[in-house]
């Protein structure tokens, strides 16, 4: 329910905001479709975690390149 | 019913203040008010603010010149691969990501800044908003203790004919006008025309009376005559007598009910034997006298307190609004929208109640229109001419075209079917249309922000641009002068491949 809110308002995002900020993510996918991917594939505070992490990772000084949504939620386990 | 006449003069206490200033609001209070200029202070908030992010925005800028000259010398390569896989945008990006690496081509553009300047963005529309409400506000309360601080001055002055009354703390409750302002030359015409002061201690029927009815009667009409709309109490018969026929005859008024308020008075002074059948005619041609009297003299001094009194906090209120009236060039008031049909003052209290925490009484409605009462011109004044709004849509737009143009490349390489550069057009007029709802919808001083904020940023990108240009084309030139020599030294049959 709150994934699919959510959903709906990047999509927004990508449709009507990013385009016009003239800034392109360095990452593929890009943060907007990786957050998409994690709200669909987890739980909302997971995927909440995901995307605070890769918008963090995703700064001027790291090196960008192919970064997908990890399929099972083991790695911060501990975190939840 | 000692006495008549409790003219006063209305002290204010202000609206109240239902919010406060965060720090960053504390921030541009302090520059703006170190400035002494409204617009010069926020435009060194801008600069502030712009430095911060300077660097950073610079090393992007760079980077971002750099890309956009990387990507035309890719430019060949990447347009075959958009051919090649036409129907397979994962493996264009792929190939893309592939080619980058092997050229040196890094991204700098990533999302975490983005994302950091949306935020800086929402607080500084935020703090904006509730500075403009703050100032605003302020501005109505200084005025109000600038009228109470004039009249309760002017009353000190005055100190025979007026008397500041205080509470027990000290608090200015009301200023009040005193008897004796009618044995000043102010009330020289009421004593010519007859009227005297009775002696309150035997004499309770009223504080003022006419030596004879037939002298009070040509007072009131020579009063009439010059214009006076006489102050009359509540009394309908009073008035009716007086404007009508300007002749006072005990036997045109209804003599019950002068010997009606007769006992009152006396039971007021706990005479209670006096009955009806005993009031003589001459008591009841002394009350109407002395109702008319006082009705008179309490006139006298709710003008004297509107000629004299009230223009003094009037003006005091006008000048603490003009003098520190948040006006900048053109704009009358900083923190309304620069659009001709908004007004620096605005019209009603309601206007400034933003959180509808303000009380909102008619007394408070009555200070309102009081304070202001000599800034009507800039409640109907244009606050400005649309000119920060035209500004600011204009600044955006070429700041999105000068961008625009830079990463042509990349937009039309970035993604197979180069959908990126026509969003990207569609863009360049939706930014610009979006600020300039901004600069409707928020204050005048929002849009000096986001204006010097998009010139500190076009200046950035046009002096990064002219140093990178003349910077990299020649070290790239060199680059590919030398890389082409070593192959034909190594292979000359590998440089027909190449080109």
């Amino acid at each position: 329910m709150i994934n699919r809110f959510f959903i709906k308002l990047l999509e927004f995002y990508k449709k009507h905001i990013s385009a016009g900020l003239n800034t392109r993510c360095k990452y593929t996918p890009t943060c907007s479709c990786y957050a998409i991917d994690a709200l669909k594939k987890h739980n909302f505070f997971y995927a909440a975690l995901l995307i605070i992490y890769r918008l963090l990772r995703c700064n001027p000084f790291s090196s960008g390149g192919i970064d997908r949504v990890p399929d099972k939620r083991a790695d911060v386990k501990w975190l939840i | 019913m000692l006495n008549f006449l409790s003219v006063a003069v209305n002290t204010y206490s202000g609206f109240g203040m239902p919010f406060s200033l965060n720090w960053i609001g504390n921030i541009i209070k302090s520059l703006i008010d170190g400035c002494g200029s409204i617009g010069i202070g926020i435009l060194l908030f801008t600069l502030i603010l712009k430095l911060i992010t300077l660097p950073l925005d610079v090393y992007s800028r760079i980077s971002m010149k750099k890309n956009s000259i990387k990507m035309e010398r890719m430019r060949p390569q990447l347009e075959k691969l958009q051919r090649q896989y036409a129907n397979n945008k994962q493996l264009y990006n792929e190939k893309m990501q592939a080619l980058y690496k092997k050229e040196g081509y890094s991204m700098f553009s990533s999302c975490l800044p983005t994302i950091v300047t949306i935020v800086i963005f929402i607080i500084v529309i935020n703090q904006f908003t509730s500075y403009s409400r703050f100032t605003n506000l302020s501005m109505i309360n200084a005025m109000s203790s600038e009228y109470t601080q004039a009249v309760v001055t002017y009353a000190e002055e005055h100190s025979d004919v007026l008397t500041v009354e205080k509470d027990e703390e000290g608090n200015v409750k009301s200023v009040v006008v005193n008897d004796s302002l009618f044995d000043s030359d102010y009330c020289a015409e009421l004593k010519t025309g007859g009227i005297e002061k009775t002696d309150t201690a035997t004499y309770f029927l009223g504080s003022y009376k006419a030596t004879d009815i037939d002298s009070l009667a040509k007072l009131v009409k020579s009063l009439n005559e010059k214009g006076y709309q006489y102050y009359l109490y509540n009394e309908q018969f009073v008035y009716d007598e007086a404007t009508e026929t300007y002749s006072i005859n005990s036997d045109r008024w209804e003599s019950d009910n002068v010997k009606d308020l007769i006992i009152a008075d006396y039971a007021a002074h706990n005479e209670n034997n006096l009955k009806k059948e005993n009031i003589t005619d001459e008591q009841v041609r002394d009350k109407i006298n002395s109702i008319i009297s006082s009705s008179i003299v309490d006139y006298k001094f709710y003008n004297y307190v509107n000629d004299n009194v009230k223009p003094v906090g009037r003006e005091a209120a006008a000048k603490s609004y003009r003098e520190n009236a948040p006006k900048f060039l053109w704009v009358k008031n900083l923190w309304v929208p620069d659009l001709p049909w908004r007004h620096p003052v605005f019209s009603s209290l309601t206007e400034y109640d933003f959180y509808n925490q303000l009380a909102q009484g008619d007394a408070k409605q009555a200070e309102f229109a009081e304070i202001t009462a000599n800034l009507e011109d800039e409640k109907k004044a244009p606050n400005g001419f649309l000119i920060l709004v035209i500004l600011s849509i204009g600044i955006m737009f070429l700041s999105q075209f000068v961008t625009n143009k830079m990463q042509k490349a990349q937009m039309e390489l970035q993604t197979v079917d180069g959908q990126a550069a026509q969003t990207s057009k569609m863009m360049m007029w939706m930014m610009p249309i979006m600020f300039g709802v901004f600069a409707f919808i928020y204050t005048a001083s929002f849009s000096l922000y986001m204006i010097g904020s998009s010139v500190i940023s076009l200046l950035a990108t046009v002096i990064t641009n002219y140093f990178v240009e003349k910077h990299f084309r020649k070290k790239f030139a060199q680059e590919d002068l030398a890389r082409d020599k070593r192959i034909v030294k190594n292979n000359p049959a590998d440089d027909k491949k190449i080109k």
